[in-house]
């Protein structure tokens, strides 16, 4: 079994996509704290069960995502905050509007699509990875991220249409 | 959707979603309370999956399989006639193992069997390049994962099928696909040919018109809810906006088969409408609720 420290270098190592995880489903960062928060305790409590630290990120992952299904289940409706974008500045004005609009256009998609299309572009996660995270197929994955390209494509036509 | 493609990937890796400080500082709070030896288990929490659980439920199965569908049939020429003709009502319809892949390196296992039906017809035909489609994407799949973790880590795949129906009308093939890799999935394909008329059938083509997806769509959210109410235990993903509202739902290519009762199953795929522990769910559609949405053609399948 790993370590104290090695867990803790995990939990760093993947912080990003666990929040990003977490974001995607709860769409608030407080939301996604908690639901990372509780699912670093769990996933302790729990570390005999990861019997191959190799998989410890999908195994993370995945207790991330039932977390914060979870919790979105518990505390609907679910909080807006207005800092609900965090992107790094750009010094070019169109590049900011081209960026936020696909930013908007990602928390406005519904899931399961959000979720899916968030870890695939945002993380670079394969199907395998993001059907092992979602409790889903890569068949499956394929789908959504087929339906949800379609919607992105309908929400930003007009900044990328024509690029 | 190509461009389109490369578009987003290209936005997203100039613009990443960075963690907030305020979550960075919630995970290093965390960590620094963590006791150096981890806790005794609680319940309700997530377990990683056992590795290959599939596989071992599977791999008797598979060797009942091999022998039977396999090495049987290649051994013997004669069986292989016997074991391949289904006669049911002086309908005949062949199905082989027309091609073996099979793995194992104590890590990584690969057993699958693709099926064929020996039938000279187009929807024949199209079935054996949809499922051939299908095991060739798995596998695939499954030596780019084996390349890719250069032999490291676990992973196993296994495609089985049977002949669920062979009657004088109707004929069902059932492939079973389980996967498991950093968490287990299985799910079923099912291929039907309507044998008076010589076509592949899906779900839509039963009816006259769309309607019956929102009829069948209502019955499952119903049984859900209904069961949810009786069994604390049953949990759906139904009537949760948060997960979107086509959660639940079903289309014109939605898995389907007859059971010998006469009855239309919606299956779904493990995970699809319930956590995992729900395993594969089935719900059996009562059939005076489409029954007069369906082709004449297709009413005497169901009782």
């Amino acid at each position: 079994m790993i370590s104290k420290a090695e867990f803790c270098n995990y939990i760093k190592e993947y912080e990003n996509v666990m929040y990003i995880t977490a974001y995607s489903i709860l769409k608030n960062d407080h939301d996604a704290a908690d639901a990372i928060g509780e699912a670093i305790l769990k996933a302790y409590s729990n570390l005999n069960n990861l019997k191959d630290p190799k998989v410890f990120r999908s195994w993370i992952l995945r207790i991330v995502h039932n977390e914060a299904v979870s919790l979105i289940r518990k505390n609907r409706p679910v909080t807006e905050l207005e800092n609900a974008c965090h992107i790094t500045d750009g010094d070019n004005e169109t590049k900011r509007t081209e960026k936020m609009d696909l930013k908007e256009a990602v928390e406005n998609l519904p899931q399961p699509y959000r979720t899916v299309i968030t870890l695939y572009y945002y993380q670079s996660l394969s199907m395998d990875d993001i059907a092992g995270i979602t409790g889903t197929s890569a068949l499956t994955v394929r789908k959504q991220l087929s339906r949800g390209r379609k919607m992105l494509r309908t929400m930003l036509k007009e900044d990328f249409l024509h690029e | 959707m190509n461009k389109f493609d490369e578009t987003l990937k290209k936005n997203a890796t100039e613009h990443p979603i960075e963690t907030p400080a305020s979550v960075r500082e919630h995970i290093d709070e965390i960590l620094a309370d963590l006791p150096e030896t981890p806790e005794a288990q609680t319940s309700n929490v997530v377990s990683f999956p056992k590795k290959r659980s599939y596989s071992r439920y599977l791999s008797t199965a598979a060797c009942i399989a091999f022998v039977f569908f396999f090495a049987m049939p290649n051994l013997s020429s004669n069986y292989a006639l016997a074991m391949s003709k289904i006669p049911i009502l002086g309908e005949v319809i062949e199905v082989l193992t027309i091609r073996s892949y099979n793995y194992e390196d104590g890590n990584y296992e690969l057993d699958i069997k693709v099926p064929g039906i020996d039938a000279e017809s187009e929807s024949a035909a199209d079935i054996n390049a949809n499922v051939a489609d299908l095991t060739d994407q798995v596998v695939v799949q499954f030596y780019d994962d084996l390349e890719k973790n250069e032999g490291k880590g676990h992973g196993a795949v296994n495609i089985d099928y049977t002949v669920l129906t062979n009657t004088k009308q109707w004929f069902t093939l059932h492939l079973i696909v389980a996967e498991t890799a950093a968490s287990s999935n299985l799910y079923y394909r099912y291929y039907h040919i309507d044998k008076e008329s010589g076509q592949n059938v899906a779900l839509g083509d039963l009816f006259q018109d769309n309607l019956y997806a929102e009829v069948i769509t209502a019955e499952i959210k119903s049984q859900m809810e209904r069961q949810m109410q009786k069994d604390d235990a049953i949990e759906y993903f139904v009537n949760d906006p948060d997960l979107g509202d086509d959660f639940i739902t079903i289309d014109a290519k939605h898995n389907f088969y007859i059971n010998k009762e006469g009855s239309l199953v919606i299956p779904f795929d493990k995970y699809e409408v319930a956590p995992g522990s729900m395993g594969c769910p089935e719900f059996i559609i009562p059939t005076k609720t489409f029954k007069n949405l369906l082709k004449n053609e297709y009413r005497d399948l169901f009782s």
